[in-house]
């Protein structure tokens, strides 16, 4: 894996890690409080409620208790009731009606000793109906629900009950308020609590009938507050149970005011945070993810370049440069490489000495087999114009002029093989050298023996330091090899250029580019890999020092010599030094 | 103008002259339903103002009015009226054949005459053709002569109209041929929705209503005279159970009287009695009602449950006692109920009854549909033209006409009711006809004169 995906992801990682973390605690811990805070609002409603149904229970008390007392005292009420006298009837079936008005309450029933309405206020024309189960259910003074009949239907209320004696006779008197009419719509502090009457809270699996989702608590004293788990919803839910008497059945049953909280605000809370957090974890994310780049690019590109030149580095390249003002890690691993390359490079010179000593042996045994070679034939005159004046004296100016040429020949080859041989052990003496003249001269010598299809390009002075004779020597090999390519090549108009510019070499900085192009016949890739080898050469007649003498006194020069070519199109060799400085 | 028996007078006319009269109206009165009244406001009103052919006294014998004589051809499906030249509107101008004629054709009144034509015969002499013999000079008592005019149309009743003000209408007894005499205004002043009993404490000389608190009070006001009307009006059970047994061939029982009595009695809180045996959709044998009805609604059947409705207009106070008492009864099957669960087949049977009021509009749609359990509605005790008043009937119930003449089983009544006249005699006389419509009698326009 690369470095800097494992920066990524370690940044990712350490950044995201922790916020998701975070999320989750102030999620629990939200979820926690606000669960709490619902509760206590359903519970707080339950509370609420429980005071709120005393009160008015005790209100409807008040209102029966004043009612009984003044039903007494009411003549037409008894000359009904009591005396039945048909022509006050309507009286008394009127008279629940006005006492309800007049006492605030949303029914009342009054009832003989058998249960025989004689008055309702909520539902007049229920007279004469026996109902013996409100009076007989409400002898206790705890508080209950009781579902009654009026022409449009049944309605519950909150219910309490006195008795009037008059004349013997003992009635009792049923009042009671409508639950829906009881709490005030400030009870319930949050829209999101919400109040069911459930008549059937006992069945669970109907969750009971819900007589009104809009209806307001109450409760008794013999009421229980039942926590009810919460449902299947997550809603918080708050039970308040009371009985409940239905008049008509003559039943009594359990009611309850079921509260809920709401929980939706809770979830859609949770999804905010949530998605704030998602929000913020990605912005992270990315934010690390462009920090990881940034470190990678920072920390993994001059790895990357000090890796480039590293693998740059051979025997023949060893003014690669480390340069770095960086004090990090990735400054001392230049730092590192850099000593390496000046031990390269001292090791590189005790290698060269070596393999010059090699190489000296290995010269001394051709200088010794050529000498061998050149002196053959000159022992063979020598020992044939021996034999000569030995046997035909008068032979011998005859056979000397015969054999003169066999001598001459072998003299020169043994002359051009003591130059060849003078070449290999040049004396250096460098200093400051104008490439431009000393191009000039060779090009001129050149043209002056005759090689017509040579020119020479300069442009600017150019001065290095080196041996003024060493890149004779070099431009003379690289010359006279270009003009001998070009005279192999019989179809074409030979061309040789030498040009001089100003360059820019990765390895030596500012350099003089020296290049010998020709239109030769070009070399082949392994002819160009080979060609600066000691003792390579295709020439019938080459002794394969030549190149190998250029690349040793360019390397000397603290330059570098390449070859281009195109088989079939010519070659270039390109010859870099060091530009002189302060020129 | 043919004298009416004493008998038809219901408080006599005072004896002093009297320049005001004030006369309270319990509902709204609009000039456009002059030709046919909408309530009993409306009727009281128009009654003062405008005339028909003829009139009937109360003791049903029918006198001329803007007709002097009438006569028939062998057939008695030809009426010719002769008009009695005498008769004027308000403004002085004559009442022609041709504004009866005229205002036949533009409006016939409901009845069985609205398949004949009426044509002039002369300036003073009209004819109906009727399409079978009738008895046209009672219907005729709804022709009325009226001209066309602003707010109200010109009439030649004995008030003539005066102006409107924000409060009620103003007009005056008119003296046509005597102009100069002195005349009682009489201002029609509308209540709607106030109690009545406020109404009476204010200066009112005339109140017809069947309020009992209102009649309960005006009896302790010593100015006032309570003189109860004729019973005007039947309450009927229109039940679809009933009906649909009736078609199926079954007989259901009737209700018990004592029960109706004690309807009556007790849960109707305004004057009521039980209705009596009889009444005028008894009366159809020559009506030839159709079998079928049009009908705005499509007529459901309705499906059963276990809850029914108890249907009644919620501005009849009537109707509410009714149902409320048939809901409360229902609950307690055979017990007290005088027959009413085998009178109404399905309401033993564990069925759940609950009124409900509804808006005079709503409570049509619904009849017209009939997939309500029970109706409760109100009927005209006496009618002109009983045929009409059935036809109307089943227009508006139209899932009835299946049974044709024997319509009436599907119903039951229930009770009657009568509204009362509340009068400070010292200030204006009152006189009944056979229509049981009220005439104002002045102090100057003794009975049996004219002006």
């Amino acid at each position: 894996m690369k470095y800097s995906a494992r920066l990524l992801i370690a940044l990712l990682l350490a950044a995201t890690l922790p916020i998701a973390a975070l999320a989750f605690l102030i999620r629990q811990e939200m979820t926690e409080r606000l669960t709490a805070d619902y509760v206590r609002a359903a519970e707080s409603a339950i509370t609420q409620t429980e005071a709120l149904l005393h009160d008015q229970h005790r209100q409807i008390r008040t209102s029966l208790a004043a009612l009984s007392a003044a039903i007494p005292d009411d003549n037409r009420f008894r000359r009904s009731a009591v005396d039945d006298r048909r022509d006050e009837r309507t009286y008394l079936l009127d008279y629940a009606g006005l006492a309800m008005r007049l006492t605030g309450l949303a029914m009342l029933q009054i009832q003989d000793e058998s249960g025989r309405i004689i008055s309702s206020g909520h539902f007049r024309n229920e007279y004469d109906r026996i109902d013996t189960a409100l009076p007989g259910l409400l002898r206790t003074e705890g508080l209950a629900l009781a579902r009654v009949r009026s022409p449009e239907g049944p309605f519950i209320v909150l219910v309490a009950a006195d008795t009037v004696k008059m004349g013997g006779r003992r009635f009792s008197v049923a009042g009671g308020m409508r639950i829906d009419q009881i709490i005030p719509e400030t009870l319930l502090t949050r829209k999101e609590l919400t109040v069911d009457l459930v008549t059937d809270p006992a069945n669970p699996s109907s969750g009971g009938n819900v007589e009104s989702a809009a209806t307001r608590i109450s409760e008794n004293a013999t009421a229980s507050v039942i926590e009810e788990p919460d449902s299947a919803t997550g809603e918080i839910v708050r039970e308040l149970r009371v009985p409940l008497i239905d008049t008509q059945q003559g039943t009594v049953t359990s009611a309850a005011f079921r509260i809920k909280h709401d929980v939706s605000g809770l979830a859609e809370l949770q999804t905010e945070v949530d998605r704030l957090f998602l929000i913020v974890a990605t912005i992270t994310a990315i934010l690390a993810a462009l920090i990881a780049l940034w470190l990678a690019a920072r920390m993994s590109r001059p790895i990357a370049e000090l890796a480039d030149k590293a693998s740059s580095i051979d025997l023949d390249r060893l003014n690669v440069a480390f340069k770095t003002d960086r004090r990090d890690e990735i400054g001392e691993l230049s730092r590192v490489l850099r000593r390496m390359m000046e031990r390269l490079r001292t090791s590189s010179a005790t290698i060269r000495d070596a393999e010059r000593r090699a190489t000296l042996g290995e010269i001394a045994r051709q200088v010794n087999h050529d000498i061998k070679n050149g002196l053959a034939p000159i022992r063979n005159v020598f020992r044939h114009l021996s034999e000569i004046s030995t046997d035909d004296p008068d032979q011998l100016p005859s056979v000397f002029r015969d054999r003169e040429q066999t001598l001459t020949s072998g003299m020169n080859y043994l002359e051009d093989l003591a130059s060849n041989y003078a070449r290999l052990s040049p004396v250096v003496a460098r200093d400051r050298t104008d490439v431009n003249t000393v191009i000039r001269q060779t090009v001129d010598d050149f043209v002056g023996g005759g090689a017509k299809s040579l020119v020479a390009v300069a442009s600017g002075a150019a001065f290095v330091y080196a041996d003024p004779l060493s890149l004779r020597r070099i431009l003379e090999n690289l010359i006279a090899n270009a003009l001998d390519a070009v005279k192999a090549n019989g179809a074409r108009k030979p061309s040789v250029v030498v040009r001089s510019e100003h360059a820019a070499s990765e390895d030596h900085g500012d350099v003089i580019r020296i290049t010998i192009t020709d239109n030769g016949p070009g070399l082949s890739a392994e002819e160009i890999s080979k060609v600066f080898q000691d003792f390579y050469t295709t020439k019938s007649r080459g002794t394969g020092l030549g190149l190998s003498i250029v690349r040793r006194l360019v390397m000397d020069m603290e330059g570098s010599v390449r070859v281009e070519s195109d088989p079939g199109n010519g070659a270039r060799f390109i010859v870099d030094l060091p530009q002189m400085k302060g020129v | 103008m043919t004298p009416f028996p004493a008998e038809c007078t219901v408080v006599p006319p005072p004896s002093r002259f009297v320049d005001t009269i004030n006369v309270a109206l319990v509902e709204r009165v609009d000039p456009g339903n002059a030709y046919d009244a909408t309530n009993p406001s409306e009727e009281f009103v128009f009654t003062q103002m405008y005339q028909g052919l003829t009139t009937v006294d109360c003791t049903g014998e029918v006198k001329p009015a803007v007709a002097a004589s009438w006569t028939t051809d062998t057939t008695a499906t030809r009426w010719t009226f002769e008009l009695d030249q005498n008769v004027r509107y308000w403004d002085g101008s004559p009442v022609t054949a041709s504004d009866i004629a005229t205002r036949f054709a533009a409006a016939p009144p409901s009845g069985s005459i609205d398949s004949v034509v009426a044509r002039t015969v002369g300036e003073l002499d009209v004819y109906f053709q009727l399409a079978h013999p009738d008895e046209p000079p009672i219907v005729a008592t709804q022709i009325v002569a009226m001209k066309e005019a602003s707010p109200f149309p010109l009439g030649s009743g004995r008030l003539e109209f005066e102006n409107v003000e924000v409060d009620g209408i103003v007009s005056r007894f008119a003296h046509v041929f005597e102009r100069s005499m002195p005349h009682t205004v009489v201002r029609f002043i509308e209540y709607p929705e106030r109690d009545l009993r406020d109404v009476l404490a204010s200066s009112v000389d005339l109140l017809v209503t069947s309020d009992p608190l209102a009649l309960e009070y005006a009896a302790q006001q010593k100015r006032f005279m309570l003189r109860a009307l004729p019973w005007d009006r039947t309450y009927v059970l229109l039940s679809r159970s009933r009906f649909d047994d009736l078609m199926a061939g079954r007989s259901p029982a009737a209700v018990e009287d004592q029960w109706r009595d004690a309807l009556a009695r007790d849960a109707v809180r305004s004057s009521a009695r039980a209705s009596e045996a009889r009444g005028w959709w008894q009366n159809l044998d020559d009506c030839k009602l159709p079998a079928t009805m049009k009908s705005d609604m499509a007529s459901t059947d309705p499906a059963p449950t276990r809850h029914g409705l108890v249907v009644y207009d919620q501005a009849d106070p009537v109707s509410r006692d009714l149902a409320a008492r048939i809901v409360a009864l229902a609950a307690n099957g055979d017990r007290v109920d005088g027959g009413l669960s085998g009178a109404i087949p399905r309401l033993g049977d564990e069925l759940v009854l609950a009124a409900r009021g509804v808006g005079a509009s709503e409570l049509s749609r619904r009849l017209q549909a009939g997939s309500d359990f029970l109706y409760i509605i109100g009927l005209p005790r006496q009618a002109i033209d009983p045929c009409s008043e059935a036809t109307t009937l089943l227009s508006r119930a139209p899932w009835m006409a299946g049974l044709g003449d024997a319509f009436h089983r599907a119903m039951l009544p229930l009770v009657d009711t009568r509204r009362h006249l509340v009068v400070d005699s010292l200030r204006v006389g009152v006189r009944i006809d056979g229509l049981g419509r009220l005439m104002m009698i002045p102090s100057h326009l003794r009975e049996g004169s004219r002006p």
